[in-house]
């Protein structure tokens, strides 16, 4: 990738997503490509932030790539317990794991999916108590 | 985990999509890329807390440290601490996480009965 490619993505992602157009009543797209970036279908190439919003810029990884880049259930679950408010030695305990294994396991998960900073988890996570809740465990 | 779905290895991770997501796709040099934008986290202070804590809360949250909230506001860390441990101590947190996960009134789900 040259070296100007980066900010001539973030330009394009820009324009794309004009904030002077209203958004479409209809997210099922927009959710499918998140899905997509959770199991890896696609990779996170740029994140940066503008105008108040935070942008994601992902390429299909090729067929029969390796599926490092998906989220784990355990980095679900670490991301989920840090959104709570859990210290890492908790979720160290909760997960079976060290404390440094745990915080390794929040960052690769955060990085995954473009969040810069654990603060950010909360609100990404907010639509879990408003809409999407998980189900209880069995 | 309470509310944790105990999900095999097969079964895909759970993770809510950002609220007021949006997508495109952009192509740039024969390269094909998705979009995503959500906006960011604004931050609602309650009630209760005197202008110098919210800012310092504000400033927190936004990631600065707290020698760089002292230094934007030309008073030393230790007043930076004691205020940001009187803005934990009037919410109820004990931390910065806890603070932000506060402040985006998470719930847990409800406790499976035993």
């Amino acid at each position: 990738m040259s070296p100007d490619v980066p900010q001539r993505l973030r330009a394009a992602a820009l324009a794309s997503l004009d904030l002077s157009i209203p958004a479409a009543p209809d997210a099922s797209e927009a959710r499918k490509v998140w899905r997509a970036l959770i199991l890896g279908q696609c990779r996170l190439i740029e994140s940066f932030d503008a105008d108040g919003h935070r942008y994601l810029i992902a390429r299909r990884n090729p067929a029969g790539a390796r599926a490092s880049a998906r989220l784990s259930e355990q980095e679900v679950r670490a991301l989920y317990l840090r959104a709570v408010g859990t210290s890492y030695k908790v979720i160290a305990c909760e997960l079976n794991m060290s404390t440094a294994a745990a915080h390794g396991l929040t960052r690769s998960g955060m990085r995954k999916i473009g969040v810069h900073d654990e603060a950010e988890l909360p609100w990404l996570f907010g639509s879990l108590s408003r809409n999407e809740r998980c189900p209880p465990s069995p | 985990m309470h509310g944790i779905k105990r999900a095999d290895s097969s079964l895909d991770p759970e993770l809510p999509a950002p609220e007021g997501l949006r997508q495109s796709a952009i192509a740039l040099d024969a390269e094909e890329y998705w979009v995503l934008r959500y906006p960011l986290c604004a931050w609602e202070l309650p009630g209760g807390l005197t202008a110098a804590e919210q800012e310092i809360a504000l400033a927190i949250l936004a990631g600065h440290s707290r020698r760089e909230v002292a230094r934007a506001r030309g008073t030393s860390v230790r007043t930076v601490s004691n205020l940001l441990s009187q803005v934990f101590r009037k919410l109820g947190v004990r931390s910065r996480i806890e603070l932000a996960a506060r402040l985006s009134a998470i719930r847990l789900p409800p406790r499976s009965p035993p």
